[in-house]
């Protein structure tokens, strides 16, 4: 379980703050807790709690999720066939999307190109440590606001930056992929100065397809 | 409706609209894919981990890219470790590591 690990310790850290801020703008604890439980998505929660605090209506925020999760379709999408030689059955498929995140994405697709994963309980076994090391952030960070008056916080999130760094690194094996990584990163940044969408990442992958796949066939 | 159920209805929303991305198509059969669309599949995790990434890195304040140094020089330093030693662990640690002396 050591790839786990720094996915679990970054994650208890943001949602260490997710509980904190939700607490803070006077929400009781139940409500960061259900979201990392039952929605397990960072950029959802934390644009749904801002959206919450601007009286922002129901559907708004539910569009928003929607919007923002669209980049795990094409995660979902490739994990169908990434998963193949694992052997999952049909429940166990269902179970590990509840745990499909961009880091475990990060993590497993990297760990099945290079066949380290022996079966698939150990995979749902990371997406269960993942998931609950981000419902007790929520808790405990929710908890100290009522017990420390200020509450102090070391920046060990970024050791979630540093693993996403780390796996787009090692996936650029080829001069096909790097220079899908390269369209993929330009449009994605591109479109953020011009459009404000939050469909961005799944448009900016499809580009990034697109050209590995003509280089693809040229070769 | 009380204040309570209409968050507990939210909550519940949210998560359907979270989930069903994430585990329909875990469902299909790619098998009976084009070739190709399966072929373009072996590009996608770097293509989305590069849109998600280099982004995060040079975060968008008032239209203006932000170069944050600490930020860039502490991912080149996780990079260069993730090419060298092929190591996530040591990888991470490093750029964490770097990320907290120089910040």
């Amino acid at each position: 379980m050591a790839s786990a690990a720094p996915v679990a310790t970054g994650y208890f850290m943001v949602s260490w703050v997710f509980g904190v801020a939700a607490v803070k703008l006077g929400y009781a604890l139940w409500l960061p807790v259900a979201m990392c439980a039952f929605v397990y998505a960072g950029a959802s929660q934390f644009s749904a709690l801002a959206l919450l605090a601007a009286q922002a209506s129901a559907s708004t925020i539910i569009l928003t999720t929607l919007l923002i999760n669209a980049r795990h379709l094409l995660m979902s999408i490739y994990m169908a066939q990434a998963l193949a030689p694992v052997g999952l059955t049909t429940s166990q498929r269902w179970l590990y999307g509840v745990g499909l995140t961009d880091e475990s994405f990060a993590i497993h697709s990297h760990q099945l190109a290079h066949d380290e994963v022996r079966c698939g309980r150990e995979l749902l076994a990371f997406n269960a440590t993942c998931h609950l090391a981000w419902i007790a952030g929520a808790l405990t960070g929710g908890w100290s606001v009522s017990v420390l008056a200020s509450a102090s916080r070391l920046k060990l999130d970024y050791a979630l930056t540093a693993m996403m760094v780390y796996v787009m690194t090692s996936l650029c094996v080829s001069r096909g992929r790097l220079a899908a990584a390269v369209l993929a990163a330009g449009v994605a940044l591109l479109l953020r100065g011009r459009v404000d969408s939050t469909i961005n990442v799944f448009v900016a992958s499809i580009a990034g397809c697109a050209i590995g796949i003509c280089l693809n066939k040229r070769a | 409706m009380s204040e309570q159920t209409r968050l507990i209805l939210i909550v519940l929303a949210m998560a359907a609209v979270t989930y069903l991305p994430r585990s329909l198509p875990l469902q299909f059969d790619v098998r009976k894919w084009p070739p190709w669309v399966r072929a373009s599949l072996e590009y996608l995790p770097p293509s989305i981990l590069a849109a998600i990434v280099v982004p995060s890195l040079l975060p968008l304040e008032d239209g203006h890219i932000v170069v944050r140094s600490v930020d860039l020089i502490a991912a080149a330093l996780t990079a260069a470790c993730a090419c060298a030693t092929r190591n996530l662990l040591i990888s991470v640690v490093v750029g964490t590591v770097a990320y907290l002396a120089l910040a």
